[in-house]
């Protein structure tokens, strides 16, 4: 009866699809299908399981309703997976603070905030948000804000940036996010789709006619999870759009020049470190695009421009209220091997405030770039080059990747060049301060690399004799150095 | 695939789980040469908090643990802190650099900058830990950093990486064969010399099941994997 039964639904299923004149391969599918032990039933139940494949992924990646209803943010109604991205935003941040992440200066922090509250809108803040800015330690140029009202600015963001107008724009750019709700419907966006991709696999792996097809569609299915980040990415493309255009918006409503939201984008297509991979996807418009639409907005609003003297003015407060963060900066380069970028900051700092300090700041970049040319070669600013260097450096350790420069053809010549470099701004710093401790130290590290340890030693004394504390690592570091040396010269 | 194929798949699974349950002891340890030479003595340590990162991982994706990971970072501590102590070493109370009359900023600066001279090193020490015996890796001199007092002999780095899946990810992992059903928790104990930055000592434990517990199983093999660290010189 069963075998009548299945016999009547494959010929009426083929002879169906034949008349509709369906594609050959699908019916070389069919064909598939029935030649498994799962017979009849299971091009059937292949077939519906098509359908319900085709139906899942309507629903989940078009749903036209849904992402009118998701577009305004404004409007948004709390669910408990938004309070439950809350409490992590929440825990972010106290586990940011706790890790020594987050950089205090009073000055630059009240300064910030001053900043960061004249592009915020007047009222009363958003639901569920408390308007905090923050500088995080760390050396890449990055600003991000928390769906509870956090915003942080990275200190490699700030040392790179060069007037008020700039900080105004990034800090409006990431209020906008925060207004619009914009983590909170990616959050939503992204948990439906990787749902919907699980579903998908577990269904593809019990289906009767889990064969050929099923194990294709599986494949995609596992590797559809990142397209669905890469679907995500372009969600997050009109996000940020949307964030940048508020900004200029909001520049143009304040004292802020709003052109400079498009030298903020340029300052972020610099890379002295050639680390940088351009993906297919990525998670920001392309610098570019970002440029040339937010210029057309300024271009197209006719709005009075802010005075030369204002905007002077306010250069010269952001560059003396962050000349403490861009050391700090420098620092952080250095301790993250990151000596070009390091080199490319302290030189920033001289130009406008060429004092003793900053100057020892250049030597060390000068004397920590080692054999490294002073900017990327060609051949590593490439794709292959790239991918070289980040395997070079889960390969070997910091000394070996010193060692590899070195044995590299203009390695012995940039090393040469970077010390001579490094020992004329050294001499620099002293002239301007010779009680410099930092600047002797370094000097005496250059004489014993370079086998001189007498001249070494002398500088050594010089250190411990100038005004730096005994217990700073400045003061104990030339006293191993001395150490070193005196049994070096015996 | 058949059922059968399926059926078998899912056997292997469970054959591997139990494999993995019997190889989840600890890796190491592995001394380097001063240390096992005895030129170099370890009398006195303090301990950096331990970096935790747990992942729970759903079929809405994955979220971080950062309470949980608090808890079992403090639990390691007084496990490692109290094996060490048994066996004759003086463990300090908190970082040097934060009793020597630093500020508290500078003190919690100073240690994230030697967590991050420890992050470049640690995929390479996971990777071939036996390297520690030639003396390969170094922190480098900064690290004197937390102690320039010399207080200590050496400062330990614990880090640990844990995975949980929920109910409805750990059923998915059971249905799915290409999917991996075991949480699991990753743990590694590193030694640093705290004037030169060399590692001086490094292993590592894995554990299979609830990620987020410092149970007395895994006291256990912490104490195991600290037992060829030698406490008889420090005890002279």
């Amino acid at each position: 009866m069963l075998r009548a039964i299945e016999t009547a639904c494959c010929s009426g299923v083929l002879s169906d699809l034949r008349a509709r004149n369906i594609p050959a391969r699908f019916a070389k599918y069919i064909r598939l299908a029935k030649d498994t032990n799962s017979g009849a039933i299971g091009a059937a139940a292949h077939i519906a399981m098509m359908f319900l494949i085709c139906m899942i992924l309507l629903i989940a990646f078009f749903s036209p309703a849904q992402a009118q209803a998701e577009q305004n943010g404004k409007n948004l109604i709390f669910t408990a997976v938004d309070e439950d991205l809350l409490q992590q935003a929440d825990f972010f941040d106290q586990a940011l603070e706790r890790a020594g992440l987050v950089y205090t200066e009073k000055p630059l922090n009240n300064y910030v905030e001053e900043v960061g509250k004249s592009v915020l809108p007047s009222g009363a803040p958003p639901e569920k948000v408390q308007w905090r800015f923050r500088i995080l330690r760390d050396p890449l140029a990055n600003a991000f804000a928390l769906p509870n009202g956090s915003i942080y600015v990275t200190c490699g963001l700030l040392a790179r940036l060069e007037n008020e107008s700039q900080l105004a724009a990034l800090l409006a750019h990431e209020s906008a996010h925060v207004l619009e709700r914009h983590m909170y419907l990616q959050n939503r966006s992204v948990r439906k789709k990787v749902f919907t991709i699980n579903l998908l696999e577990i269904a593809l792996v019990w289906s009767p006619a889990f064969s050929s097809i099923g194990r294709s569609i599986s494949l995609l299915a596992n590797s559809a999870q990142m397209l669905v980040v890469a679907s995500v990415f372009g969600y997050s493309r009109e996000l940020e759009k949307e964030a940048d255009i508020h900004a200029v918006k909001k520049l143009l409503d304040s004292h802020y020049d709003p052109g400079e939201m498009a030298g903020l984008f340029r300052l972020l297509q610099n890379d002295y470190e050639a680390e940088v991979i351009v993906t297919f996807y990525q998670d920001h418009p392309k610098l570019q695009d970002r440029i040339k639409y937010t210029n057309r907005i300024v271009a197209e609003t006719s709005n009075a421009a802010v005075p030369p003297d204002t905007l002077a003015a306010q250069r010269l407060r952001f560059l003396a209220t962050s000349e403490n963060v861009v050391r700090h900066t420098i620092d952080l380069e250095f301790v993250n091997r990151r000596f070009r970028t390091a080199l490319a900051l302290s030189q920033k700092l001289v130009g406008y405030s060429p004092t003793s300090e900053n100057l020892t700041y250049l030597a060390d970049s000068y004397r920590l770039l080692g054999a490294r040319p002073v900017e990327p070669t060609g051949s590593e600013l490439s794709a292959r080059g790239i991918r070289k260097s980040m395997e070079r450096k889960t390969r070997l350790t910091p000394a070996e990747e010193e060692h590899w420069y070195l044995t590299q053809p203009i390695g012995a010549k940039m090393w040469e060049e970077n010390q001579s470099n490094a020992e004329e701004q050294y001499h620099r710093a002293l002239e301007a301060d010779d009680k410099n401790a930092r600047a002797h130290l370094g000097l005496g590290l250059i004489f014993a690399v370079a086998r001189r340890p007498e001249l070494a030693i002398a500088e050594y004394k010089k250190c411990r004799e100038s005004d730096s504390p005994l217990n700073s690592l400045v003061s104990q570091t030339c006293a191993w150095q001395m150490e070193q040396a005196t049994q070096a010269a015996h | 695939m058949t059922t059968r194929i399926k059926l078998r798949s899912h056997l292997w699974k469970l054959l591997a789980g139990i494999l993995l349950c019997a190889q989840a002891g600890y890796a190491g340890p592995y001394l380097h040469p001063k240390l096992k030479s005895r030129e170099k003595v370890v009398r006195r340590v303090f301990i950096l908090r331990p970096r935790m990162e747990f992942q729970k991982q759903g079929m809405k994706g994955a979220e971080s643990m950062f309470k949980e990971a608090d808890e079992c970072g403090a639990a390691l501590h007084t496990i490692v802190s109290g094996a060490l102590q048994e066996n004759g070493l003086d463990v300090l109370a908190g970082i040097p650099a934060a009793q020597n009359g630093t500020s508290e900023e500078d003190a919690s600066y100073a240690v994230a900058d030697v967590e991050s001279l420890y992050d470049r090193i640690e995929p390479l020490l996971n990777k071939k830990p036996q390297d520690v015996r030639n003396g390969r890796f170094s922190l480098g001199g900064d690290v004197a950093i937390l102690d320039l007092q010399s207080a200590s002999d050496a400062f330990i780095i614990i880090r640990g990486y844990g995975i949980k899946l929920t109910k409805g990810k750990q059923a998915y992992a059971w249905i799915v064969p290409t999917a991996n059903p075991w949480p699991s928790m990753f743990v590694s104990i590193t030694f640093v010399d705290s004037r030169t930055g060399e590692v001086l000592f490094f292993t590592s434990l894995k554990k299979i099941g609830n990620p987020v517990e410092a149970d007395r199983l895994l006291a256990k093999r912490i104490q195991k994997a600290l037992a060829d660290f030698p406490f008889q010189a420090s005890r002279k």
